[in-house]
């Protein structure tokens, strides 16, 4: 603690110390009228005047400093306005207490906020403060990460966190990527693998060839997702602009009018009726603050935020978060969205007894051996290297629809029933639930193979709490069959489904369910790489699992780092909470403020207004700002 | 053009609204936003009128600075 912090700490325990018994003495004083003027005068009147002296010496620097700098309605120099009206109108305790409050309110806004600041870096800074540069003959160099280049070479040794982005060079570990995508099981780094900084290295050291910049590695960006993202405001926080940019001006006038104006309208002759207008002025100004508003609403945006991000949802804005809330509408991907999309060739069903499986399967690694498609990927297996494609010519690939190349002089086709259509090669369809391949090879069909994809594991329970959440409508595009899809949605109770689409299909489908009136808040779901013509269409654009690429971080407004569906309903709850949070504090603060300007201007409970004008004033800064706080306690999710 | 600053310094959620508003009223500024718990200054400029801004900053409240990030 600083000396300056001590100061402020024992002024305003040696101010509460002296409020309250000065408290009970006035009002005794006030019950059994005992020679109140000499109380008054020799007690009360010095004592609060030194706790008030001891308080306000920071009050008088400050309002020195911003008349100089031409700001004369700071909200410490009308508290220091009203508490000296109140003291020279014979209102003692009430011009201690106005200070004394405020002082306290200040110091538990300053905590507040810290505590709220602190608990989303928390979460989200893991970014390293060094990395450890891996010099020729083997020299290590501790530097700043900002300090490192592309292609520098860095060590980082079993406990340490990846610094930046990069390639292993050399070694082989276990990295622990859960700050990342939520994932508790270890990962394998060899040498060649792309690794992201922020994850752990768990077994032996690892080489790293950084590939990107300190500020452009995964990280930095992550950071920046939440903390620089949108410079777009909610409605709610556009509207208490606006409210304050009024409202402090408006009451200001009006503690003017007050203080000149309604003695005229009584005994204007009388000293106490001046002293009467000035201290329901003065009560004025200690409520001109709409501090409770300014700092609860956004105080409720950033907590949620950082609730969110700690389930591992990314969230880039108060303007999101609140969009989340008033979700009614979600368009699903199927694949790697509501299934995990790692395809598993499960069974090859040959024409007829001539034709072997490892024949079909043969060929068909052939004319999928270029494609990086998921199926593709899923018939080649992991290693492609038994397989001679010296003989495979003109490849060409066919959009929805599958590949078509010449082997050995004779064409090849590998793909979906469309595609054998196309040729005029009758088939046998087979009717097995997933993605069937048909393979046929010189104008004759060999037979079709089966690869499914399962459905993630909370897929189901998501699913079924989207309609709770008032998620009414939900739909599932996929450019795979009708069969599979179907199957998908019936699991997941999912009731549009649209299947067969192609990319610009996806898109088009998107169109519609957004132009669609009945749907008011969209949100699209994928993954992230090749949505963003989706994504840009509706109005929330959600990625899974997309960390570590660029392009679905720029495209999407949340980011759904573990790529659980279960996030989503995790993350739309927390923003509903948010945004009640939000209205019942702006409501409430309104209202009592607006009731405490009433009251002092119809000067109707004269006795008290200063009491309750610092109710109106700290203690509801206080209340809301403890409510946006509750934000950070929950049950377990 | 954007251009983002870490602000530190600010007293309270008030004055960053109005620091907020006064940054915005510079000519050459199309938006300002201030995030006031992140401590972020987010501002869209039509020409560079950095200097403008950091001299409103120094002449707004003591102890409070400005330093761009973006």
């Amino acid at each position: 603690m600083s000396k300056k912090e001590k100061y402020d700490i024992f002024a305003i325990i040696f101010g509460v110390v002296v409020t309250i018994p000065m408290l009970i003495l006035t009002f005794t004083i006030a019950e059994d009228k005992l020679g109140p003027s000499d109380v008054k005068t020799l007690i009360i009147l010095p004592l609060s005047l030194l706790a008030y002296l001891l308080l306000i010496y920071d009050f008088l620097v400050k309002t020195f400093k911003n008349f100089k700098k031409k700001r004369f309605f700071d909200e410490i120099t009308l508290t220091l306005i009203a508490s000296l009206v109140a003291f020279i109108v014979g209102e003692y305790v009430e011009g201690l207490a106005v200070v004394v409050f405020f002082q306290i309110g200040e110091k538990f806004e300053d905590y507040a906020v810290n505590k709220s600041r602190k608990s989303i870096k928390e979460v989200l800074d893991i970014r390293s403060d060094k990395a450890t540069l891996y010099l020729e003959n083997g020299i290590e160099k501790i530097v700043d990460p900002y300090d490192v280049n592309v292609n520098d070479l860095i060590i980082v040794k079993s406990g340490e966190r990846i610094p930046l982005d990069g390639v292993v060079f050399k070694g082989n570990s276990f990295l622990d990527t859960s700050s990342l995508t939520g994932e508790s099981v270890p990962r394998r780094a060899k040498e060649g693998d792309t690794v992201l900084s922020g994850v752990i290295n768990k077994g032996s050291p690892l080489i790293i060839k950084v590939t990107k910049p300190f500020y452009d590695s995964t990280v930095s960006k992550i950071m920046d997702m939440v903390e620089n993202a949108t410079n777009t405001k909610t409605q709610n926080e556009k509207f208490i602009t606006k409210f304050s940019k009024y409202y402090t001006p408006i009451v200001l006038i009006l503690a003017l009018l007050i203080a000149i104006i309604t003695p005229f309208f009584g005994d204007y002759a009388s000293i106490d009726s001046w002293s009467n207008s000035f201290f329901n002025a003065a009560s004025l100004l200690v409520v001109s603050c709409p501090c409770a508003l300014v700092l609860s609403v956004p105080m409720a945006y950033f907590v949620g935020i950082g609730e969110a991000s700690k389930i591992k949802m990314l969230i880039k804005g108060s303007v999101y978060l609140e969009d989340l809330a008033k979700l009614d509408t979600v368009i699903l991907d199927k694949t790697g969205t509501i299934t995990k999309g790692n395809f598993v060739l499960t069974d090859i069903i040959p024409v007829d007894e001539s034709v072997s499986k490892d024949e079909i399967l043969k060929l068909a690694r052939i004319a999928e051996y270029n494609s990086l498609h998921p199926i593709a990927l899923s018939i080649i297996g992991n290693n492609k290297n038994d397989i001679d494609i010296s003989e495979w010519k003109n490849e060409e690939s066919i959009d929805g629809e599958g590949i078509k190349g010449e082997y050995k002089g004779k064409i090849l086709l590998a793909g979906n029933s469309k595609l054998l259509d196309r040729f005029n090669i009758p088939y046998i369809k087979n009717d097995e639930i997933g993605t069937i391949v048909y393979i046929a090879y010189n104008n004759k069909f060999l037979g079709s193979m089966v690869i499914k994809d399962e459905i993630k594991e909370d897929s189901e329970f998501a699913l079924k709490e989207f309609k709770k959440l008032g998620i009414k409508n939900t739909f599932m595009l996929t450019g795979d069959n009708l069969e599979t899809a179907s199957y998908v949605a019936k699991k997941c109770n999912i009731e549009n489904v649209k299947a067969n689409l192609l990319p610009l299909d996806k898109v088009d489908e998107v169109k519609k369910i957004k132009g669609d009136k009945n749907n008011k808040m969209v949100a699209f779901a994928g993954d992230g790489v090749n949505d963003a013509p989706s994504m840009s269409i509706v109005d929330l654009g959600i990625s899974m699992g997309g960390i570590g690429s660029d392009a679905a971080i720029e495209a999407s407004d949340i980011v759904i780092m573990d790529d659980k569906l279960s996030t989503l309903t995790k993350g739309k709850r927390i923003a509903k909470r948010t945004l009640n949070t939000v209205y019942i504090n702006i409501v409430f603060a309104i209202l009592i403020k607006l009731l405490a300007v009433i009251i002092a201007t119809l000067n109707i409970i004269p006795s008290y207004i200063m009491w309750i004008a610092i109710f109106a004033d700290v203690g509801v800064t206080f209340l809301c700002v403890c409510h946006s706080l509750t934000l950070m306690i929950h049950k377990k999710r | 053009m954007e251009r983002i600053y870490v602000v530190k310094g600010l007293d309270c959620a008030n004055c960053a609204r109005e620091f907020e508003e006064k940054v915005s009223k510079i000519s050459g500024v199309t938006k300002a936003t201030l995030n006031f718990m992140a401590e972020k200054l987010i501002v869209n400029l039509e020409n560079d009128v950095e200097n403008e801004i950091l001299k409103l900053a120094e002449n707004f409240e003591d102890g409070l600075k400005l330093k761009r990030i973006k």
